[in-house]
Formats: C-alpha cells, structure tokens, sequence
C-alpha cells in the first residue's frame, strides 16, 4: 500500500501525536493491550488513508476523532464491554511504569472509576483545552449534552474526591 | 478536584519504548504483512476470578469416518453463588455451513433477514425489531487463509419498546457509531441490544479457544454482589428453549448516549443458543419485559 508521506514524516508525526492520543485511548479503554492495537489502526489510517491536511490542526483534531471512533467500536461486543474492571487492569496489567505518586494515582482510579463519556470529556476540556462545541464536534453529539457530562463529571469527581 | 495533580498525572501517561517500537514495525510494514492481533488481554481476562463460567467442551469440529463432519460443541454454564452450591447449565451449539455468499468484510446490514437471506441460515428476528438503515454491524471472522470462522451481528438499539422520541443516526462505515437520543418509557429505560454470534463449520481448524469469537461464550466472569445479581433460567416458550438471565449494573453502550438515562443504570441480559446459534440480548428492562421480548422472537 502507498502512501504519500516518507517514513521520517510518518515517525515525526508518530512521536508529535502518540502520546495525545496514547492518552485519550486509554482514557476510553482503560488498558495498554486495546489501546495499542487501537493505536496501531490510528497510525495505519494516518499513513495509508488520510487525506492531505492544511494545517496541524486540523490534523491533530482528525486524529482525535478516528481515535474516539476507534475506541467507541473497538468495545464493540457484549463480553468485551463487560470485562473491564479497573481493579484488575491496575493490578494486573500494571499501570507502574507511569511512576505515578501516590496522589496522582488516587487520582487516577476517581478518573477512571467515572464512566467513559465524561472521562473523555473532561479530558478533552481540561488537558487539551477543547471548548464544548469543539468536544461535540469531535464527539459527534450535541453540544448541550458535552456540557452536561463535563458537569456530571466534574460534581462525581469533587465529591469522590472530598469523600 | 485537584486539578495540578490530574495534569501532572496525565503528564506521566506516555507510550513504552516497546509499544512504540511494536505499532511503528506493523504501521510500516502494514499491507506486505498481516496485522498481528493481541491476544494478551485474553490472558489477564482468563485469569481473574470466576465465578460464574462457561466452559466450551467440545470446541474443534471432528472429522468422523465417511467424510461426515460432527459440527456440535457444549457451552457449559457453571453458576457458583456465594454461599451455595454451584449448578450446571448446558446448551448445544453448532459448527453452521455459511453460505459462499456470505461477505467477508465487514460491513453495515439494515435487517437481520437481509443478513439471514445472504449468509443462507435463519436467524432469529423480533416482530418488535427497530430496524432502519444500517443499523446492524456485520463483522466476519475471517482465517489467513480465508476461511470463514463466523461471524458475529452486533445492533445496539435492536428494540425500542416503549422508548420515546427516539433518534436515531447511523452511518455506512463500520468504524463509524451510530448515536441515539431518547426518553425513558414505562417499560423500556434503554433499547434492548443484540448481540449474535455464528461459528461456522469451515472453521479451518480454528481454536476458538484462542479466538475473537471466544468472547461469544466460552469464558465469562461474573461475580454475584459486585454489581451481578438475580441469575435465573428462564424459558423462551415460543423457541422451547432456557435462556440464562441476570442483573447488571452499566452504563451500557456509548451509542447510549441518551440525555435522560441516568450513567449506571441496571440491566437486564439475557443469552441462549437456538438451533446452534448463540444471542445475546441486553438492556435496562426488568427481568419479565425481556422474557416478553424474547416471546417475540421468531
């Protein structure tokens, strides 16, 4: 298969975006195995079948959207959808190598504890710095209800983290 | 919430060398190579704690003598509750001859009697089925080989019930959700998905013990009092089979994204094998409003 940008564009593009995206897969998914297969089909896309961006923007906002489409059907069978249980993906998988302290992992399990929508809501909001219409675009619904999650969340967690 | 720490901890959230090393070689070599699938996820699954298992006895389909293939194999149901002795529920599935014309891509169907009439097997369908244009996903399981394996159908929003206002967006692509927006009705606080799953008898030798279509009943963890509750076989008169049901907390599919359901609703599953197809159902309706549904299958 051919593709338009030589193999140094490509890892130049892999190293400026992998992590923004390593974080919003996981964020969705919750563990390193889907995440890097959901990864791989991003970058696959990317090399083989993307169009030709004017900007990197808007190419970091097309990577955005095929990650949160990838990650929304990557869960796609009953089973699957059912066997994520954080406690195991913490233990088992190991989340270690962050080298995250104490706080930020107690952090971390009130993130991942909340459900999917707003985690990836609030990151998008918080750490990336999309307004709500922006997060609705790229999450194809509606802007009242990006708001709506990004409030839900946000009550959830301040109460999760108060308790 | 303390938002330097969510920062700070995100931060820290990058790629390993090794997964980075590992996506790069297969983006490269992406077309002169086939896409390695990862499997360990199914391992760390296998190994947590079981409660509830389903165990395929019989999962390769033997080559008897006079070129006459056995194509059945069990799903065994072994339900421990806490505190009481387990029971064994059995149900017989079939390797299926799938007809050459079945697609071997995936793909978006409109109705489970398109797919029926296509792949050549009857499949089940409700007289209360929600079915527009593309809202069935279609996905094949197909050998290096090129051998079909099975295939599974997979519709989130298969029924509506007494759902209102419901809107509904699909689109041709796979990789494409479709999202839907909807009130709570009496009965109905969800849509009831469907799930089905056919393993098809040109498996190629296939160990579906090591397989995607795994997924679709040969191990599953439940653990009754952490959010699984009130497991009961219940029959499906019109079929004259059991289907095994059970109480669920979740927050169900993304294409969910209702502004009226609330994030962690309790769901009801219900799942059998009829003439040796497996089907899945699930949504946030009693026990009794499910087996009405499963009364409409036909």
């Amino acid at each position: 298969m051919e593709s338009y940008l030589s193999a140094q564009d490509f890892l130049e593009i892999y190293r400026k975006y992998k992590n923004l995206l390593y974080r919003i897969a996981f964020t969705y998914v919750k563990n390193n195995e889907d995440v890097e297969d959901i990864l791989q089909e991003v970058f696959i896309r990317r090399l083989y079948k993307a169009p030709i961006f004017e900007d990197g923007e808007y190419e970091k906002r097309w990577l955005i959207k095929v990650t949160v489409n990838l990650c929304k059907n990557h869960v796609k069978s009953f089973w699957q959808r059912n066997k994520s249980n954080i406690d195991d993906l913490t233990e088992v998988l190991g989340i270690e190598y962050w080298d995250l302290d104490s706080e930020e992992k107690s952090v971390f399990s009130e993130v991942m504890s909340l459900p999917a929508k707003q985690r990836v809501v609030i990151y998008l909001h918080y750490y990336e710095g999309y307004s709500c219409k922006e997060i609705a675009e790229i999450m194809k619904s509606g802007e009242s209800a990006v708001k709506m999650q990004l409030k839900k969340g946000r009550e959830l967690l301040k109460k999760n983290m108060e308790d | 919430m303390k938002f330097g720490t969510y920062k700070s901890m995100y931060e820290k959230m990058k790629t390993s060398e090794e997964m980075d090393k590992r996506i790069q070689e297969n983006v490269m070599n992406y077309g002169s190579q086939k896409r390695k699938m990862n499997y360990v996820r199914l391992a760390y699954r296998m190994a947590a704690v079981i409660v509830v298992t389903m165990v395929m006895l019989q999962v390769q389909p033997i080559r008897a003598a006079v070129d006459k293939v056995i194509t059945h194999f069990t799903n065994q149901f072994e339900i421990l509750w806490q505190g009481k002795e387990s029971t064994v529920i059995e149900m017989e599935g079939d390797y299926l001859e799938i007809s050459p014309k079945a697609k071997k891509k995936e793909c978006k169907m409109d109705s489970v009697s398109q797919i029926s009439k296509q792949i050549g097997i009857h499949l089940l369908q409700s007289t209360e089925a929600y079915e527009t244009r593309n809202c069935i996903s279609y996905y094949p399981y197909v050998s290096e080989s090129g051998a079909l394996n099975g295939i599974m159908l997979i519709d989130h929003c298969y029924a509506m019930g007494d759902l209102k206002n419901a809107k509904m967006k699909t689109y041709s692509s796979v990789s494409e959700s479709s999202s839907i927006t909807y009130e709570k009705g009496e009965k109905y606080s969800s849509p009831i998905s469907m799930q089905i799953t056919i393993r098809s008898n040109q498996s190629d030798g296939v160990d579906y013990n090591n397989h995607e279509l795994e997924y679709a009943g040969t191990n599953w963890n439940l653990t009754e009092g952490d959010g699984i509750s009130d497991i009961n076989l219940r029959e499906i008169t019109g079929l004259g089979v059991n289907a095994v049901l059970f109480t669920v907390e979740s927050s169900g599919p993304i294409v969910w994204y209702a502004e009226g359901i609330e994030e962690n609703e309790t769901f009801t599953t219900a799942m059998f094998i009829y003439k040796g197809i497996e089907y899945i159902y699930n949504g946030a309706v009693s026990q009794d409003t499910m087996v009405e549904f499963l009364n409409t299958l036909e």
